[in-house]
């Protein structure tokens, strides 16, 4: 199906046209422009002709399909909002787009702009606008208040205003939100939007202040059956049936003329700051008594027009009775009754040096008054203080004193630029780092466990000698069943049968001690069970049951044997054989 | 107490044999004179110069905090971010403590056009945080030391089991098990995020390994980056605000 749609739209032929709701209109009034493009749907927005003497708004894209008769015609319609800036007849030229190399336009429109009659401007339109000024001739510096105005009758949504000014003629300060009134002009009663700020002129001369502009909707409403609905403000919404609809509209004002006057050299203070307008001065000090070294706040007040914000004061010379530390300056600026007016604080410690009557002198601050036309001063009356010699506490409050200014000093430190820090030179600290001997770590890992298991083991071996008899005489009896033999030998007995006796009383002290037992109490049958019970190979059980009873018929046999060594030998052998065995 | 004498015996053993095998080390005086050699080149502008003999010493192997940072200051001077902030970075592995090192990398990642600081550290060395603040050689020593100290009250313990020495080396087997894990957090933070900078004026970073995949964004000399994956000459980037792709090695100083 969508492929058969795609081969319907392809055979369409396509266009593109353009159309506008009006071709006769006010400066006031908007164009609506409504280029469509016809037979093809995901085409490229046309290109529109240059128009200087419009500004264009998108006014969004719109599309639709129609199938009749099987035949399907697909339409893409481009909006824009053509809002003029000049009167006259201008052509709008060909809206074109490009379409696999072929360019399609549309037909040239021709639309007249003409003024609003300006006569009857007010009393037949829902809507107008108008600037005003609060001095037309004002001085350099001069504060001056810039209103503009929205009269309507009709209920209008989407402002957007421009009230264009000259930087290099003006500075300017906002004066807070709109305010709206109620206000009846030949009979008929306008809702007014007034909006204002102040101008400051830069510079004599005259000067001209564009018009301001205002774009707006304005909502036109028609009811039906209004005559008879007895509830009209409540029945007023589309939901039941009023109708409504919107115009586009830009309204301008009048552009103003300032004739900007210079201020008069004459008499102009060396000090002057530039301040134009009603100055006031006033100082109030924290406590008029305190000691030498006490600190006291000396605050200065300036009230005027807007730009006191950006005024500097200096006190008047008073360093050999006081140290002064001036504070962070506040200011501040308060829209009262349509005007500006503006705040600045100044505070000092003051630290007096010596003790006795000290006067401040006037603090002054010359500014210029735009309604004398003349030069004044604001000044401040002279204060007298009264210094005591300084207590217990003068050093203390002097050190605090000091103290406070280094910090403050340290906060206004201006940062003039940056760098690195300087390299290390201490030679000692260029050790290599032996990240890679893995070998010496590990042996700092398993050392240490396998010192304390070769400790546990002597400690537990020290405590078995101490309290264990039998481990005690296990351990002993190869050594003294050695050391007897040796003697034996060294000292051979003359008499056979002691000889033999001797001899089964080492082995069989031997035999006791490895196992635990009175070994001299127990038979050679005893010793060879014994030995098998704690898994002596059965030969060797056999062998020392048989050199026990050797050792027993020689202490019984009647005649004397001459082979005594080869009964060591032969007694050492199988000990040894019995010692491996354990 | 007749085996007070063993005990002392064993545990003056276990010093002579483990006091040794920790880590220290000297530096000939070849390589000390070269780095007095350098550090004067500096203090004297010759930045070349003395760049060129603080490379030879890491060129040949010598590892040093005050090195690394001495020849990223060099570098900075000849206005190379990237084997600048390369360097800082290494020394910092060293000397993660240094208030003078950080203050430069800082300043080093500002003259960057990207000014991608390291990634801050996630997970588990999040949760050890303190790994931070030592280095893997601090690490081990401390390990090697509580490791010698728990082994020595375990003797100790085997001959006098009193409640003191009960709590001594049940106190300093705690301790351990803290080193053995912050020892591992550390060494695995050393070798699998590792924190690397963009060594060329500019690289494009692609969707895949292969030139002619997707490019991602680009990057400029000096950005701090972490390798996550490697494959063959191609490895595979993190930034700090989670964004990955893929570049060419030898673009990449780690």
């Amino acid at each position: 199906m969508l492929v058969g749609i795609a081969s319907w739209a392809h055979a369409e032929e396509i266009s593109i046209s353009a159309r506008v709701d009006k071709n006769q209109l006010s400066l006031e009034d908007s164009v609506q422009l409504s280029v469509t493009v016809h037979g093809v749907q995901n085409a490229p927005e046309p290109y529109l002709p240059e128009l200087p003497d419009f500004k264009i708004r998108s006014g969004g894209t719109s599309s639709s399909t129609q199938i009749i008769n099987g035949q399907m015609s697909v339409a893409v319609t481009h909006n824009y909002l053509l809002v003029p800036q000049n009167t006259g007849t201008f052509t709008i030229g060909p809206a074109t787009l490009e379409l696999a190399g072929v360019t399609y336009g549309t037909e040239p429109i021709t639309l007249t702009v003409s003024l609003l009659d300006q006569t009857s401007r007010k009393e037949s339109s829902p809507a107008f606008v108008e600037t005003s000024i609060s001095n037309e001739n004002p001085f350099v510096n001069e504060q001056v208040i810039y209103t503009f105005k929205l009269y309507r009758r009709v209920e209008a949504r989407n402002f957007n205003l421009s009230m264009a000014y000259e930087e290099k003629d003006f500075r300017k300060e906002d004066l807070g939100d709109a305010k709206i009134v109620a206000r009846v002009i030949n009979g008929i009663q306008y809702q007014v939007h007034e909006l204002s700020s102040a101008l400051i002129p830069i510079h004599s001369g005259q000067v001209e202040i564009p018009p301001a502009t205002l774009e707006l909707d304005l909502i036109n409403r028609s009811r039906n059956s209004q005559r008879r609905n007895p509830f009209p403000g409540f029945f007023d919404d589309s939901f039941f049936g009023s109708r409504s609809s919107s115009v586009h509209k830009i309204l301008r004002s009048d552009p103003l003329r300032v004739n900007v006057r210079p201020l008069p050299e004459n008499g102009k203070p060396k000090n002057f700051s530039n301040l134009v307008g009603k100055v006031n001065l006033s100082a109030t000090l924290g406590k008029n008594k305190l000691e030498v070294g006490d600190t006291t706040t000396l605050t200065v007040t300036v009230t005027g027009p807007g730009l006191v914000k950006g005024l500097s004061l200096d006190l008047p010379e008073m360093e050999d009775a006081f140290k002064i530390y001036p504070d962070q300056p506040e200011s501040r600026t308060i829209s009262k009754e349509n005007d500006l007016i503006g705040e600045k604080i100044f505070k000092f410690a003051l630290v007096p040096l010596k003790s006795g009557q000290v006067t401040l002198p006037s603090i002054t601050l010359p500014y210029f008054d735009p309604v004398k036309e003349a030069y004044q001063k604001a000044m401040t009356p002279p204060t007298t203080l009264t210094i005591l010699p300084a207590g217990d506490k003068e050093k203390l409050n002097t050190t605090e004193s000091t103290r406070s200014n280094e910090n403050e000093a340290g906060n206004n430190i201006k940062i003039l630029g940056e760098d690195i820090l300087p390299i290390h030179t201490r030679l000692d600290d260029f050790e290599e780092e032996p990240l890679s001997d893995i070998s010496l770590y590990t042996a700092g890992l398993v050392i240490p466990p396998v010192l304390f298991l070769l400790f546990t083991g002597y400690v537990r071996y020290n405590l078995r000698l101490k309290y264990d008899t039998a481990f005690v005489r296990n351990r002993k009896a190869y050594k003294v069943a050695n050391q007897k033999l040796k003697h034996l030998s060294s000292s051979p007995e003359n008499n056979s049968r002691e000889f033999a006796k001797i001899l089964s009383e080492i082995f069989r002290e031997y035999i006791g001690n490895k196992l635990n037992l009175q070994g001299k109490a127990i038979t050679s049958m005893e010793v060879e069970r014994k030995l098998m019970e704690r898994h002596f190979p059965k030969e060797q059980a056999i062998s020392t049951r048989k050199l026990l009873e050797k050792y027993e018929s020689l202490q019984y046999a009647p005649n004397n044997f001459t082979t005594s060594d080869d009964l060591i030998d032969e007694s050492r052998d199988l000990l040894n054989q019995l010692e491996k065995q354990v | 107490m007749k085996f007070c004498k063993p005990v002392f015996s064993c545990l003056l053993l276990v010093f002579i044999v483990l006091i040794p095998a920790l880590p220290c080390s000297a530096t000939d005086d070849a390589t000390l004179a070269q780095i007095a050699q350098a550090n004067d080149h500096y203090t004297k502008s010759q930045y070349n110069e003395a760049a060129g003999l603080y490379q030879d010493l890491v060129d040949r192997g010598f590892k040093n905090g005050y090195l690394y940072y001495n020849l990223a200051n060099a570098y900075l001077r000849l206005g190379k971010t990237g084997p600048s902030i390369l360097n800082y970075i290494r020394a910092q592995r060293l000397l993660p403590r240094d208030e003078s090192l950080t203050a430069n990398l800082k300043y080093a990642i500002q003259k960057t056009q990207d000014q991608l600081e390291p990634q801050a550290t996630a997970g588990l060395s999040s949760l050890f945080f303190w790994t931070r603040n030592f280095n893997q050689n601090e690490h081990l020593k401390f390990l090697l030391t509580v490791n010698l100290l728990f082994w020595s009250a375990m003797g100790v313990w085997t001959v006098r089991r009193t409640e003191f020495w009960s709590l001594t080396r049940k106190t300093l087997l705690a301790i351990l098990m803290v080193a053995v894990l912050s020892f591992g957090v550390k060494m695995v933070a050393e070798t699998e995020s590792l924190p690397a900078v963009v060594m060329a004026q500019q690289i494009e970073i692609k969707s895949a390994k292969g030139e002619d995949n997707v490019t991602l964004f680009q990057l400029h000399e000096g950005a701090v980056v972490t390798i996550i994956d490697r494959k063959n000459d191609w490895v595979q980037i993190e930034l700090s605000d989670g964004k990955k792709g893929w570049t060419q090695k030898k673009f990449i100083g780690i």
